[in-house]
């Protein structure tokens, strides 16, 4: 079925038409008719009147196959924009869920290190791949990215001296154990994007995130997190916070604890399940959970259409609002569906972000374990093509199914969620097919709802995770 | 062997090593940028996505500067040069006791940055300011000169390089041209800039009228054979997300002259019948211009999905023609890759004989 019905409150119809990206306002009736809910004569009649008006047309789309891909050596020569630096493999500390635990399909923690030469030879692959971006973004990761502190400093010097005329901007995920002052003061002046792993009260802080010893980590996590606020109180407020909420959490009382928290209270904080992509156990959340997010969400939205004051509502939500803003950008200037095309969701590898492990192998990205059928290329041989192409056209895996998709232009699976142990499965991306169409059914509604009510999406553009 | 130092050396410079033969008072160039704009120790075509140049980009401007005979250093707001280094290669080259052109851009940039005390031997081009006709009588006056404009879907499109291109072909076969091109730095090519009360603000008819006088005074004082006018920017919106640009100039340019020739120049992707004839349609009915020759330009817009915003990508010539040119359905339009060996003596034979048709 190219197109979905649904109803929001105040009995108010919608049908998402997926061949040209409408979203339009039906009477009751052509809703019960287009589900079949009168007959297959009502439902007949119905479709034909609204083929007549150019909705619900028989599909022209005739083959998976994403656009970049005719154009992908000239990418990967030109527009290389994202490079994501794996400068250890080691970290201070032993998070029970963390993808480098054993828990998934993945490397474990080592005393790999990233070596300068491979580090130096890292951004000039980057900057002679990158011609046609006035700007790029370079990231450190790890383990903990803050064990090589020495070594960021003089990747951030090497391209200081070497590099002039190239807009760069740096970002770094990090436990923040070991973000002394020093380390402070040169990420505030260098303006690095931090992002800081914290997992809420301290008791969860201590049991989940400890170091090797098992001793907890939150009162060097906060100490440190107040010595920055009270440095830099400006860099403080633009840093985030990313707190990975395990199944048996009180998610409400993780936002409680950043909500009246003297130090974080205004800190966006974004709330991340636990990932299941190439996790060995299955992992499933509760009830509470979901109706805690629900209600979270509701309460940003309330708070776009005014009914709520931004003290009432949890700041990463609002990222939410910014999800449905993109989404009304699309429908509003998508045109028809072409003849070939591919689901929404896979970004270019290599091309929108480059992920360099300490050897100097090349991945998509952090997301995605280092094995070796996810290389896709090195600093020493370049990028694999071939290798690329297949990840890029990930839909053709599943092509029957995704022709016939309501969500196709709205899916946002990529190849991460497609991996199955070490393996790109077919079975594995259209086993959460459903959960897809779910989230993205309910964001229309959603966006139905905010428009209905007049909300102003171009506030939110741009404000997305 | 006289050189020409041209600093930073960046896609927006590339003419100077694809024309370098029409490069006044010189008959060389040398390419000097720095490293972060990812082109050092590459083939000055790199930028560009034509042919291989035979010049490769150096990021030694103290070097370079010991070896060329003048430097010309252009403003690219795009990178994230500081004035700091604009001055030094400026002040460098001046130590170096050699003649320097800046545009007008730069100068306007540098004096905000407080950088100001530019010597008398510093010279700027730019835009002619001096071409404002005081008033002029509302009366379209007739181009007794036969007229080729060059029109853009966008930045990026090869627009420059297609007026240096025509230039040439036609003052190697003998024609005395005129060329009005869209770049500030367009005499040190020999040609004259468009005029700068274009890209003030005013009312369309009086900038149509204008430039028509302005282009009927230029047919008068100096007797062209044929005169290239290039028009800036696009010819429409083509960003659905940013509307920036509604082809403003070249309606005002096509309005003012009755073009003989327009030459559009597209970004190389693959255009259906549909899509063509909308562009036709557009250019003739809005910008005065029958468009029958269409130049693939070695650029592409491509959308980031995930931002939605658009960005350009280079796609090499030989790309093209293999790859994008052959499924167009172009009809009786005729297609070019302007950047391609032959094919600039190509479009230019073509319009020759349509011009001496019509005699």
């Amino acid at each position: 079925m190219t197109y979905i019905v649904f109803q929001v409150p105040g009995k108010l119809n919608y049908l998402y038409d997926r061949e040209n990206g409408s979203l339009t306002k039906i009477e009751e009736t052509d809703a019960s008719a287009l589900k079949g809910l009168l007959g297959e004569e009502a439902q007949q009649e119905c479709i034909s009147r609204f083929q007549a008006q150019g909705l619900c047309l028989p599909t022209k789309l005739k083959e998976i196959e994403h656009p970049d891909v005719h154009i992908l050596s000239q990418l990967t020569a030109y527009r290389v924009s994202e490079m994501v630096l794996q400068v250890t493999q080691n970290c201070n500390l032993r998070c029970d869920y963390c993808v480098y635990s054993g828990s998934y399909y993945n490397r474990t923690h080592s005393a790999k290190r990233m070596s300068k030469e491979t580090a130096f030879k890292a951004v000039d692959f980057l900057m002679e791949h990158s011609t046609d971006c006035d700007s790029i973004h370079i990231g450190f990761y790890g383990g903990e990215p803050l064990l090589e502190i020495e070594l960021i400093k003089k990747v951030v010097e090497y391209i200081e001296n070497e590099y002039e005329g190239k807009h760069v901007s740096y970002g770094l995920t990090t436990n923040a154990t070991r973000l002394t002052e020093e380390t402070a003061d040169f990420m505030a002046n260098k303006g690095f994007n931090l992002l800081v792993s914290l997992d809420g009260p301290k008791e969860y802080q201590n049991t989940q995130r400890c170091y090797v010893d098992g001793k907890g980590s939150y009162d060097d996590v906060l100490e440190n997190l107040r010595s920055l606020k009270m440095r830099h109180p400006d860099y403080f407020d633009l840093m985030r916070i990313n707190t990975v909420v395990p199944p048996n959490r009180d998610l409400k009382r993780i936002l409680n604890f950043f909500a009246e928290n003297e130090t974080l209270a205004r800190t966006e904080c974004l709330v991340t399940p636990v990932t299941d992509v190439g996790n060995k156990n299955e992992i499933e959340y509760g009830e509470s959970f979901l109706q805690t997010m629900l209600i979270e969400r509701t309460k940003a939205l309330l708070y776009g259409l005014g009914y709520l004051e931004i003290d009432s509502v949890t700041p990463s939500f609002f990222t939410y609002l910014g999800e449905l803003a993109y989404i009304q950008k699309i429908i509003t200037t998508y045109g028809l569906l072409p003849e070939k095309s591919h689901p929404g969701g896979p970004c270019t590898p290599g091309v929108r972000r480059m992920f360099v492990n300490v050897e100097g192998k090349i991945f998509p990205c952090e997301r995605i374990g280092e094995s070796s059928q996810m290389e896709i290329g090195s600093l020493d041989d370049g990028f694999n093509e071939q290798r690329i192409c297949s990840m890029l056209n990930i839909g053709k895996l599943t092509e029957k199914n995704c022709k016939e998709c309501w969500a196709f232009s709205l899916c946002g699976q990529c190849i991460a969620l497609s991996i199955d142990g070490e393996t790109i499965s077919a079975l594995k991306r259209l086993s959460r097919c459903k959960e897809v169409q779910g989230n993205n059914f309910t964001k229309l509604r959603d966006l139905v709802f905010l428009k209905e009510n007049g909300f102003d999406f171009e506030r939110f553009e741009g404000v997305r995770r | 062997m006289s050189k020409l130092l041209v600093y930073p050396y960046e896609e927006e410079l590339s003419v100077f090593c694809r024309f370098p033969q029409l490069v006044q008072g010189y008959d060389s160039v040398l390419p000097i940028s720095p490293k972060g704009l990812g082109l050092v120790g590459q083939d000055a075509a790199k930028c560009d996505g034509g042919p291989p140049t035979g010049q490769i980009v150096s990021s030694d401007l103290e070097s370079a500067l010991l070896q060329c005979e003048g430097i010309f250093i252009n403003y690219a707001p795009q990178s994230a040069l500081k004035a700091e280094s604009y001055w030094k290669a400026l002040d460098l080259a001046l130590k170096n006791d050699k003649p320097v052109t800046i545009t007008e851009s730069l100068r306007a940039f540098l004096e905000e940055k407080g950088y100001m005390a530019f010597p008398d031997s510093v010279k700027v081009t730019g835009y002619s300011v001096e071409d404002t006709l005081a008033t002029v009588p509302e009366k379209l006056y007739e181009i007794p000169v036969p007229i080729i404009t060059v029109l853009g879907v966008g930045d990026k499109s090869n627009k420059f390089d297609l007026q240096l291109g025509l230039a040439d072909f036609f003052k190697k076969a003998g024609y005395n041209v005129s060329l009005l091109g869209t770049k500030e730095y367009t005499s040190l090519f020999g040609f004259m800039p468009l005029p700068q009360f274009l890209f003030e603000g005013g009312c369309q008819k009086e900038k149509i009228l204008q430039f028509n006088h302005f282009v009927y005074k230029l047919s008068m004082e100096t007797h062209p054979d044929i005169i290239i006018v290039g028009c800036p920017g696009a010819i429409m919106p083509n960003n659905p997300f940013k509307f920036d640009d509604y082809g403003e100039l070249a309606f005002v340019i096509g309005n003012a002259l009755n073009a003989d020739i327009s030459v559009l120049s597209l970004y190389a992707m693959s255009y259906n019948n549909q899509a063509l004839e909308h562009l036709h349609s557009l250019c003739k009915y809005r910008h005065n211009a029958n468009v029958k020759r269409l130049n693939l330009a070695c650029k592409r817009m491509v959308m980031d999905q995930a931002t939605l915003n658009y960005r350009y990508v280079t796609l090499n010539q030989e790309f093209i023609k293999k790859e994008i040119i052959p499924p167009i359905p172009a009809g009786e339009m005729e297609l070019y890759v302007g950047l391609s060996e032959g094919e600039m003596d190509r479009l230019g034979a073509s319009i020759e004989a349509e011009l001496l048709q019509n005699i």
